[in-house]
């Protein structure tokens, strides 16, 4: 079971974090060391993209949680990048939807960090 | 799948490390499959062992090991996951339960006290839900 995860600068300042793979209590410490890796370089306007993501669980979901904590004690934030309706699912029901912008595109996702 | 009976059961007992999860997952999706649940229930099943499985992880000493139990019932699917050491840390482990609770139809955190605690949960197929 693999995890991929690339990150590059875009515009303005943000930073992506594209994830491919499934995450889950294996994998989610290797994104949790690529995300904080950004934020620890003083990146803490990120856009993370789940479009390469096929599942997540709660320690994915714990992994997210954890980063927009960080960034947002220096004023950052993050924006998700989703359209798998079978993630979305996970972030309503856990009401996280309401915490992440989650956004359609990356230019989208960008404009909200801006 | 011969569910006459309704008394199949598939046992997986893996070792208690992480890269399992990924297995039961598998087994898991592969039975409700088999079962005809459909899609979006599959996934649904996936996530919440995967969370009973990381719950029955936690807390617990290198070198136990992980049982899932499945029934397959003639109106649904029933996943009971332990640790061989009879611990759950399900009281601390709050997402992951609240999830379970979600997803499934049935959820019970049983005490015995010969196996000690497991998660349970049930599945029923659409055109058995009450």
């Amino acid at each position: 079971m693999d995890i991929k995860v690339a990150t590059r600068e875009l515009p303005n300042g943000v930073h992506l974090a594209e994830v491919q793979g499934e995450i889950d209590v294996y994998t989610s410490p290797k994104v949790k060391e690529s995300v904080s890796e950004l934020i620890e370089k003083g990146h803490y306007n990120l856009v993370i993209s789940l479009e390469g993501v096929r599942y997540i669980d709660s320690t994915g979901l714990g992994v997210l949680i954890g980063a927009l904590k960080k960034v947002r004690e220096h004023n950052g934030s993050i924006g998700l990048i989703c359209t798998n309706p079978q993630i979305k699912k996970i972030f309503n029901i856990t009401g996280l939807v309401k915490i992440f912008g989650i956004y359609k595109s990356e230019e989208e996702a960008v404009k909200s960090l801006v | 799948m011969n569910r006459q009976n309704g008394d199949n059961r598939v046992q997986i007992t893996t070792p208690n490390k992480p890269e399992y999860v990924g297995v039961v997952r598998l087994a898991v999706a592969g039975i409700a499959s088999r079962m005809r649940f459909d899609y979006e229930t599959i996934e649904d099943l996936k996530l919440a062992v995967a969370e009973a499985f990381t719950i029955a992880m936690k807390g617990t000493n290198a070198g136990s090991l992980i049982d899932v139990e499945c029934e397959i019932g003639m109106e649904n699917l029933s996943i009971a996951v332990r640790n061989t050491q009879g611990l759950l840390s399900a009281a601390t482990d709050e997402l992951g339960i609240f999830l379970i609770r979600a997803l499934m139809d049935e959820v019970e955190i049983q005490e015995t006290p010969r196996l000690g605690s497991r998660v349970v949960m049930k599945k029923y197929l659409n055109y058995a839900k009450r």
